[in-house]
């Protein structure tokens, strides 16, 4: 019996542990990555088999592309590649000192076809793709790439170098190490060797290269008795070479440093000795896919001190990521996808780091004002809403961005920063800029609707003289109001006021235009008026009329009110109705008859924003229509119909 | 606000389709001078036009203003004014109408090819065919297509094409002399016999440019 229980318990144990680690592939992500992409594969094909996958046109089209320029073969089922798509697999960016990785893991299924699958596309002659080490099975491709594996599960990486020391100057060519700006005078020509020497060695950054610039040059042959014109394409020449043979060290030395980092990181990967792993906190077991980043930095919040400070340019972020206080001024944000029954939808959450709660607690402590309200209409196409504190927005930016500065040691001007945010404070009085944007927000989709246009065109007689003619055509125009909360009316009555003065709006009975000057210069009519501390600006007549009525006709509905009234922001848009809209205008019907066939696939999408405890929520849904199984077969058959369309 | 006007905006340009019409007219004395006019006529587009016009970028491409297109148009009107036999250049650009107009006179038609040629180097697009010649002994006029804007129109993605939907191309040439016969089917001939008129699609041009190929023969 013992030797039975033996060999049996032994077994056991190894299954135990194989799948203990390949279900804990998380724990192998480190705590410096800065994205990581979870899919729960159980989830994924709880409600769509893996057969049914496998004959969509989707596994088609993604294995064609993923598999065009590969070194496998492409397979045409899950079975065939050895992975098991059915546990948790994930992707990660990893920050780690002068090196970033990008990862994908999973878990295998089937060792063998894992390992014939992988090997498919294995030039016979090469022996030095792959090799085995330890237990552990290496594939090398495009020179850097890995994908390394053992009996239970795979990490393919891909590095990037990010240091400085073996980057190649990219912008400054051997030419610019000295020569180019030798003048072509006499004076120039008796240059002495070691003042061009001299020259390099400054314009080069690392010493260490700097000096094997030197020793290079020095060891050049030069014959000062040659002509000028020779004498000057053989220093180029000479040059050109010391170039080359530092760059070609660089390349080399930055080669060695990412494989040794390669092999440092996957060997830890395989090891169940890595300290700081990444501990996600919003991960739902629930979820299809969940996704975290921790890029939410100060930069991405709405503030208007730094925008000021750095502008919209690209290379600002980068400006502001060199100081380094990031991980103080940080969010961490999160989405997990659920494919529901009758919808799919996208939770996300970012939490604020400690540095930014009270200030966001602020900011996002505001509700819309409720004679936004009385303007709300009936079945609008679709609408978007938000509300913040614009007061506590302009003082928490300040204060949040002066104690950044504050504590950026590294940051030589952090004194005159903090006094020019001190300054730009006392010049901006938040309140009073509160007061004319209080930061009640609403933007509304009221109707498409057909408006008969004349347009100018040539009609010809029987001799086919010309003669221009006007003529109509139905063109379909959106309908919307955007609607702004301000308590500031005398501000905005003597903006209006200089507005008239210009000539930009004209003033009807209690409404403003645009003048007729403009008016050519619009797509369509601007109705501009400011009402119940709201300032209204719209196209739409009935919408208007509402306005001077001081409250709509027909109100929203009480879901939709109680939607955009009891949160901080709110995205709807019916998808349904603005479809059937477009295919019912006669242009548009003929542009898009592609659409019909799209017309039931999407009903309504719909995002609520949320703001507690220090966490922004923002809940997306969108409605699959009735009758659909469930969420997982819609999507996949809604996908094959595009793709197909295609 | 910034927000709210470029989503009205682009929803504007999205809901509305666009169409225009280029005319073509020419006027042929018997010893080969006359003139030409060619008119592209966004009128029908105007608020579709409008609502680019207000935007800074469209599909990635950034959107030029007012004064950047009638100094373009008129840039590239001048370059034919170097043209020789091409006399009395005028460009026109209709703001209020979205209607851009080139004429000029020729002292032979064959010159007309060399001021597409000027404008196609002008705009990159390439060498030209012979799209205008008249035979003064013969008295034979013939014009001719050619399938040049027919690669670029297919590197174009689906969306951009869709610019040419229902847009119309219509040749006017008018005679001093009286038409003896035209080669073309779908040509119409004027009541007078002294003027021809093809009305065709754009898109039906671009991709098979010898659609308009024709010969005219006037009477000796």
């Amino acid at each position: 019996m013992k030797k039975i229980l033996k060999p049996l318990v032994t077994v056991i144990i190894c299954v135990v542990s194989i799948s203990t680690s390949a279900q804990n592939l998380i724990s192998k992500i480190s705590d410096q990555a800065s994205f990581v992409l979870a899919i729960n594969g159980q989830n994924t094909f709880k409600d769509v088999s893996l057969l049914d996958i496998e004959k969509s046109l989707l596994f088609k089209e993604v294995t064609k592309e993923l598999f065009r320029r590969s070194e496998f073969s492409k397979p045409s089922n899950f079975a065939d590649m050895g992975v098991n798509v059915t546990s948790k697999m994930y992707v990660a960016m990893e920050n780690q000192k002068d090196i970033t990785y990008y990862y994908y893991t999973c878990a295998i299924q089937d060792l063998t076809k894992f390992d014939q699958f992988v090997k498919s596309g294995l030039n016979p002659d090469d022996n030095t793709a792959y090799s085995k080490t330890n237990g552990l099975n290496q594939l090398v491709l495009n020179n850097t790439s890995r994908l390394v594996w053992n009996e239970s599960y795979f990490i393919f990486i891909v590095p990037t170098y990010t240091g400085k020391a073996y980057e190649s100057d990219y912008y400054r060519s051997w030419n610019d190490y000295g020569f180019e700006s030798v003048e072509t005078t006499e004076e120039a020509v008796a240059e002495t060797y070691d003042e061009a020497v001299e020259e390099v060695y400054e314009i080069q950054e690392e010493e260490v290269y700097q000096e094997e610039m030197i020793e290079v040059v020095e060891e050049m042959d030069y014959d000062s008795n040659q002509n000028y014109e020779s004498e000057y394409a053989k220093k180029q020449r000479l040059k050109r070479e010391a170039f080359d043979k530092i760059e070609a060290r660089k390349k080399l030395n930055k080669k060695g440093f990412i494989d040794s980092a390669l092999t440092a990181r996957t060997t830890l990967f395989f090891k169940d000795n890595l300290t700081a792993s990444f501990t996600p906190t919003q991960f739902n077991e629930d979820a299809v896919a969940s996704f975290w980043y921790n890029g939410m930095s100060l930069s991405n919040l709405p503030n208007p001190f730094t925008r000021m400070l750095y502008g919209y340019g690209r290379g600002s972020k980068s400006t502001r990521d060199i100081l380094g206080l990031q991980q103080l001024y940080n969010a961490e944000y999160y989405t997990n996808l659920y494919l529901e029954e009758d919808r799919i939808s996208l939770k996300s959450t970012v939490e604020f780091s400690d540095n930014l709660k009270e200030s966001a607690n602020h900011i996002y402590n505001s509700k819309l004002d409720k004679k936004f309200c009385n303007y709300l209409p009936e079945n609008p196409l679709a609408y978007s809403s938000f509300s913040i504190s614009t007061a506590d927005l302009l003082t928490e930016s300040a204060t949040i961005s002066k104690d950044y500065f504050e504590k950026s040691s590294d940051f030589k001007y952090s004194e005159e920063v903090s006094v020019y945010i001190d300054l730009l404070q006392i010049m901006l009085d938040e309140e009073a800029i509160a007061e004319l944007v209080t930061g009640d927000v609403v933007m509304l989709l009221n109707d498409l609707s057909s408006k008969q246009v004349e347009y100018k065109t040539w009609e010809y007689d029987e001799n086919f003289n010309e003669s221009q003619v006007t003529k109509t055509k139905n063109e379909l125009l959106p309908e919307f109001t955007f609607m702004m909360g301000s308590q500031n009316e005398e501000l905005l009555t003597k903006l209006f006021k200089l507005s008239m003065k210009h000539k930009f709006l004209s003033e009807k009975e209690s409404y403003f235009v645009a003048s007729e000057k403009y008016k050519n210069e619009l797509p369509f009519d601007m109705y501009i008026c400011f009402k119940d501390g709201i300032l209204f600006m719209t196209n739409s007549k009935t919408q208007l009329k509402d306005i001077l009525n001081g409250k709509v006709e027909h109100k929203m509905s009480r879901t939709q009110r109680k939607h955009i009234m009891k949160n901080i922001g709110t995205v709807y848009i019916d998808m349904e109705q603005i479809t059937s809209k477009l295919l019912a205008d006669e242009a548009f019907s003929k542009e898009l008859s592609e659409l019909n066939d799209f017309k039931e696939d999407i009903k309504q999408i719909q995002s609520t924003s949320t703001y507690k405890n220090g966490a922004f929520n923002m809940n997306a849904y969108i409605t699959i229509p009735e009758g659909e199984a469930n969420s997982s077969t819609y999507l996949l058959q809604l996908v094959d119909k595009i793709i197909a369309k295609n | 606000m910034k927000r709210f006007t470029y989503i009205a905006l682009l929803l504007l340009t999205l809901t509305q389709v666009s169409c225009f019409e280029i005319v073509e007219q020419i006027n042929l004395k018997n010893d080969g001078s006359g003139t030409f006019k060619y008119t592209l006529n966004f009128n029908q587009s105007a608020s579709h036009i409008k609502s680019i016009l207000l935007l800074d970028e469209v599909e990635g491409y950034k959107v030029p203003t007012l004064n950047t297109i009638k100094s373009k148009f008129y840039t590239l009107g001048q370059k034919t004014t170097k043209v020789k036999g091409i006399t009395d250049v005028k460009t026109e650009s209709n703001f209020n109408d979205y209607i851009f107009t080139y004429s000029c006179h020729f002292n032979k038609i064959e010159h007309l090819n060399s001021v597409i040629d000027t404008l196609g180097k002008s705009s990159k697009i390439g060498e030209h065919t012979n799209y205008y010649s008249y035979a003064k002994d013969k008295m034979v006029f013939t014009r001719l297509g050619d399938n040049l804007l027919k690669t670029h129109y297919d590197k174009l993605p689906e969306k951009q094409k869709a610019i040419f939907n229902g847009a119309t191309f219509t040749s006017v040439c008018k005679f001093e002399g009286v038409i003896v016969k035209q080669t073309h089917p779908k040509t119409l001939v004027s009541a007078n016999k002294k003027a021809i008129l093809h009305k065709t699609d754009v898109i039906s041009l671009i991709r098979n440019g010898k659609l308009i190929n024709k010969k005219v023969y006037l009477k000796k």
